[in-house]
């Protein structure tokens, strides 16, 4: 019994010290190789990058040639000035892009990539133009078994003015029912202003309640003053997240007939959608709201206590009359009613 | 007869030690999975273009006490960070100093009215400053209470949706904010906890309140220090983090959502380990509540550290964060090996259970029985060389595993020599600081046991500068 133990323990012993011993001259010499690579990469790096931003600085409209050897450090160093440069010298990139021909193989690592590869040459393709690359991003979007790559392609899509089908791309995408990412909304918020009628369809389709939240932010940021009577369905919504979204769509779009709708939410039964239609009321200036405000300084929720106080504040003349008289009261009502007057004396 | 229960003590003494190997090793396979299947850091212009207009607003606590020499460069540093939407919530906690007074005259603030709720407690503010010049900076004067008092101060002040806690001598990267965001951006429903890498700055050359060159510290403690970072962050937190156990996320760096933590109750009073606290409420809370939630850990966000220097400041941490660990385990022992708490019961404070509740413990308890049972003919020498050796290999195998880990992930130390060092400091700390290290333990458990309360001075040397 005694020597079995020890022979276990000697033999895991053994095992743990030859592996450290391994790992260790591994590490060491991998490191010895990485950071001779390393200081030619930065060097090849720097000298490539003083060309690019050369011939940026220039007028010369060809730009200088390349080698074959270069071209992926070349893709790297351009997608990477993407992120920071416009107008002139973004076009001047898409050129270069264009010259050095890369359609090819990125659609071929969006075929067959592994999942970072593949959402990579997605947000690449989203800036190149070959006729191929609508179908290829289109089909990523529909087929591939990973969110990352489905939703840069669905980016990509949005770049190229592609995503006419909105709700299709949005049921392709495939999120769970407690996935809420919010690089959904910006990527509507990507579609610009004439993108109203794709917003509507996807308030009326079957997608989930997070990307009709999405669809209403969008609205509201687009000033989408046509599409006010379908923001305010929204308010019959049993979702809590939905009705708020569609008061607060209809505070961005600050429209005087949005009145009905922003009041009737201050007496919604969810404090989050009164806090919203509070803020809302202060915003649009629904001078008739006052006496409601009034009541929701005494509100369970301080932030909805708080939103009142702010509106009847933005309001003016007799609403924040209305306040400083509150404020004067010792109540719940006069507390916040004083503290929100120091605040905005401050 | 005493011969047959020495054996089967030292049976005991090793198998705990073995279950306690084992979980490390299995934190290691874990962790590097994890970083095997991690995409690439997104490069900060990427990150920037993809979240710059939908980034939920972060409200950076940051609890000062005594700070006078370093706020002013600190609250530069943190103003210059690079996220779409932030505030700066500088929280003095009754500092003896002139902490207020430079960060008054630095910034030029003015006394300013904020509206705000009670929703977690605190002791009494004294004042509040801003300036139209820092719009995103807000300086809070109170009473002392405590870290945790402090930080449920600057709960209080917030209005973002997020708080990132973050001492006021750590410094951190100009896209860390942006990184730790990212997953309150990809899964904004559930995440309801971030954390991210705590690394260790003496050593490092620092500019303007940024690290501009990573270095490794001269002085041998904060060397060691390096590796044992290294082993709880990029091996421990994110294998936990992989496997949806994260019991701690540090105090030092954590971003939350403000909601779950004003649910829980904010910061615990009377804790000295109250960050590894706040994560097991929120966990406790949220499977109580039956609702669905995530916490991750992310290794790339780096916020940088001054590691104690000295033997009697590191013991006196060391000895805080038992207390601290016991504490929070006694609090919420309910929880432990209880299959209602899921994960968190079972695996999360099972390991609690063997690395910091019974595991020092049983290692000290080895290192005085084994050689008396040696002395006492009970134990041959046969035995008592194999349980030396199963003690130190493992321990070596675990840091070296620390340092790959390092290597593939982060690569933070530059050229072939700091390797070199690191390597060989992850040998060498098996023998000596490692058996302190766990005496310093055990004395923790023993103040645990007394009640002893406080948290001790700590000294700070102050950065290397460029």
């Amino acid at each position: 019994m005694v020597d079995n133990v020890l022979r276990v323990i000697w033999l895991v012993s053994l095992t743990f010290a030859s592996l450290s011993i391994l790992c260790m001259f591994a590490l060491l010499l991998r490191r010895k190789w990485m950071s001779r690579r390393e200081v030619t990469e930065a060097r090849r790096r720097k000298e490539l990058s003083d060309r690019v931003l050369a011939w940026l600085a220039s007028d010369a409209a060809t730009p200088p040639q390349f080698d074959d050897s270069e071209k992926e450090r070349l893709v790297d160093l351009v997608f990477e000035l993407f992120q920071i440069l416009r107008g002139d010298d973004e076009a001047r990139l898409q050129e270069l892009l264009r010259r050095i021909d890369i359609a090819d193989s990125e659609l071929a690592q969006l075929d067959r990539g592994n999942a970072q590869r593949r959402a990579k040459a997605a947000r690449r393709l989203a800036r190149l133009n070959d006729p191929r690359i609508i179908d290829a991003l289109r089909k990523t979007v529909a087929m591939d078994p990973d969110s990352d790559p489905r939703l840069a392609a669905a980016q990509g899509l949005v770049r190229h003015g592609a995503a006419d089908d909105l709700v299709t791309i949005i049921r392709d995408l495939r999120f769970g029912a407690n996935e809420k990412s919010r690089l959904v909304s910006a990527m509507m918020q990507r579609l610009g202003p004439d993108s109203m009628p794709r917003l509507l369809a996807v308030l009326r389709a079957d997608v989930p309640d997070f990307a009709k939240a999405a669809a209403l932010h969008t609205l509201g940021r687009i000033g989408a003053y046509d599409a006010m009577s379908e923001i305010i369905e929204f308010l019959q919504s049993p979702s809590i997240d939905l009705r708020a979204q569609a008061v607060n769509s209809l505070a961005e779009l600050g429209h005087p007939e949005a009145r009905g709708a922003v009041e009737q939410a201050l007496h919604d039964p969810a404090w989050q959608v009164r806090t919203v239609a509070a803020k809302a009321a202060g915003r649009i200036g629904i001078l008739s709201a006052a006496p409601r405000l009034i009541e929701l300084l005494d509100e369970r929720e301080w932030w909805t206590r708080y939103q009142a106080a702010d509106a009847l504040y933005h309001l003016g003349g007799e609403a924040r009359a209305a306040l400083v008289d509150e404020s004067l009261k010792p109540s719940r009502r006069g507390r916040v009613a004083q503290m929100l007057l120091l605040e905005k004396a401050s | 007869m005493l011969y047959s229960v020495a054996f089967w003590i030292a049976v005991v003494v090793i198998s705990s030690s073995l279950l306690q190997n084992a979980f490390y090793v299995l934190q290691l396979v874990l962790a590097f999975v994890a970083l095997r299947r991690k995409p690439p850091e997104p490069k900060v212009s990427l990150l920037w273009s993809e979240m710059s207009e939908v980034a939920l607003p972060i409200a950076v606590l940051v609890p000062a006490y005594n700070e006078s020499a370093t706020i002013v460069e600190n609250i530069r540093s943190l103003l210059a960070l690079h996220y779409p939407n932030f505030e700066i919530i500088v929280i003095n906690d009754g500092s003896r100093d002139d902490t207020v007074a430079r960060a008054i005259a630095a910034f030029g603030l003015e006394p300013v009215h904020r509206s705000f709720e009670q929703a977690v407690p605190h002791a009494a503010i004294r004042g509040l400053y801003g300036s139209p010049r820092y719009p995103n900076l807000l300086l809070i004067d109170k009473e002392n209470g405590g870290k945790s008092d402090a930080l449920n101060a600057g709960i209080n002040l917030s209005r973002a949706p997020l708080i990132c806690a973050v001492d006021a001598d750590s410094m951190l990267e100009a896209d860390a904010l942006l990184r730790v965001g990212q997953p309150f951006v990809e899964d904004p429903a559930r995440m309801i906890a971030v954390g991210g890498t705590i690394r260790i700055v003496n050593g490092c050359t620092v500019h303007a309140g940024r690290v501009v060159e990573a270095g490794l510290p001269r002085q041998f403690l904060p060397l060691i220090q390096t590796i044992e970072y290294l082993r709880a962050f990029l091996m421990a937190r994110l294998a936990w983090s992989q496997m949806k156990t994260l019991t701690n996320i540090s105090g030092a760096f954590g971003v939350f959502r403000r909601e779950a933590v004003v649910a829980v109750g904010g910061y615990s009073h009377g804790t000295v380990g109250e960050d590894m606290e706040l994560i097991i409420k929120l966990h406790r809370y949220m499977i109580e509540q039956k609702r669905e939630y995530a916490m991750r850990f992310i290794p790339e966000p780096v916020c940088w550290t001054e590691a104690p220097s000295t033997w009697s400041v590191l013991a006196r941490q060391r000895i805080r964060w038992q207390r601290g660990a016991l504490k929070t385990f006694a609090k919420h022992r309910i929880m432990c090996l209880n299959p209602r708490y899921g994960r968190i019961g079972i695996l999360g404070f099972g390991y609690i259970l063997i690395a910091d509740v019974i595991g020092p413990l049983f290692e000290v308890l080895g290192y005085f029985l084994m050689p008396f049972f040696f002395g006492i003919g009970a134990v041959s020498m046969d035995f008592l060389l194999a349980f030396i050796a199963l003690t130190f290999v493992f321990g070596v195998f675990i840091s070296v595993g620390s340092l790959v880990l390092e290597e593939l992930e982060l690569h933070r130390f530059p050229g072939f020599g700091p390797l070199l060092v690191l390597t060989a400091v992850a040998i060498f700390e098996n023998f000596g600081y490692r058996q302190i290290n766990n005496f310093w333990r055990v004395v923790g458990y023993w103040r645990f046991l007394r009640g002893t309360q406080g948290w001790g001075v700590m000294t700070r040397t102050g950065f290397r500068k460029a």
